[in-house]
């Protein structure tokens, strides 16, 4: 069944988006004209999905959990590292003085920006309207507030 | 003794099945990043080294050595089964809190 799109969006879009690009696009909040179904099977089952994750806090725990591990693995790396460093200086052997190899550090590095990204993804999925939330100004008061004064 | 028990579980249910499900779709992103983590870091060290270093021909023997396929055949499908899992018990836990929910709505 071909989704249905909104009118004038042919204009920009040579063709429309596939079920990832509309995803994606959802989750960086891209104001771009997206094909809008709600019978799509796809759709209707990330709405679920979102749903199930936003009861009892399930996919901020799971936030929560990713960021942990990413910040976890680099600390791993680093006393690995540190580890080699301090090894390389007290050791009487000759042949055991290879020095840090911050290699080592390449696949922390990458998990932590991995995690940190796909948290990211999450958090703009699930939580769409925290950004939306600003802090507006006290209103003025009135005249009569400034009547009582004298 | 039945109450206290009672009072156990609907504790289990409330707070650790929440914590479970996502700890399960932690491991299964975990596994889906760490898999694509080494990939793309086996990318990276091939790409350079094809491009600095060796050629082509060196490049396809060594690549049979370094990229570790039984690896990622197994990383990639477990990651899979646990965002599944955690998915199923996230599902599982949702649904219980609705029901409970729906029990105390209900008029006496």
């Amino acid at each position: 069944m071909a989704p249905e799109c909104t009118p004038g969006w042919v204009d920009r879009w040579p063709a429309c988006p596939n079920t990832c690009a509309r995803w994606l696009f959802y989750c960086l909040s891209i104001p771009t004209p997206i094909c809008q179904n709600p019978h799509f099977g796809s759709t209707h089952a990330m709405k679920r999905i979102r749903e199930i994750l936003l009861t009892d806090y399930i996919g901020a725990i799971t936030i929560a959990f990713l960021v942990t591990d990413g910040v976890f693995s680099l600390i791993g790396g680093i006393a690995r590292v540190a580890s080699n460093y301090f090894r390389y200086y007290r050791s009487v052997l000759e042949e055991a003085r290879t020095g840090p190899s911050w290699e080592i550090l390449v696949s922390p590095a990458l998990t932590l920006l991995l995690s940190l990204g796909t948290a990211f993804l999450l958090v703009k999925w699930l939580y769409p309207a925290a950004q939306d939330v600003s802090i507006e100004p006290p209103a003025a008061e009135g005249p009569t507030g400034d009547q009582g004064t004298r | 003794m039945k109450s206290e028990f009672g009072q156990f579980a609907r504790g289990v249910r409330t707070f650790a099945l929440p914590v479970i499900s996502a700890w399960f779709l932690q491991a299964g992103i975990g596994g889906l990043i760490q898999g694509a983590g080494n990939l793309l870091r086996t990318g990276i060290a091939e790409t350079i080294n094809f491009v600095i270093r060796t050629g082509f021909h060196d490049m396809i023997e060594t690549s049979v050595q370094r990229w570790p396929w039984p690896y990622y055949a197994t990383i990639f499908p477990a990651g899979l089964v646990l965002l599944a899992l955690g998915l199923a018990t996230a599902y599982w836990a949702a649904r219980r809190r609705i029901s409970t929910d729906q029990q105390q709505k209900a008029p006496a």
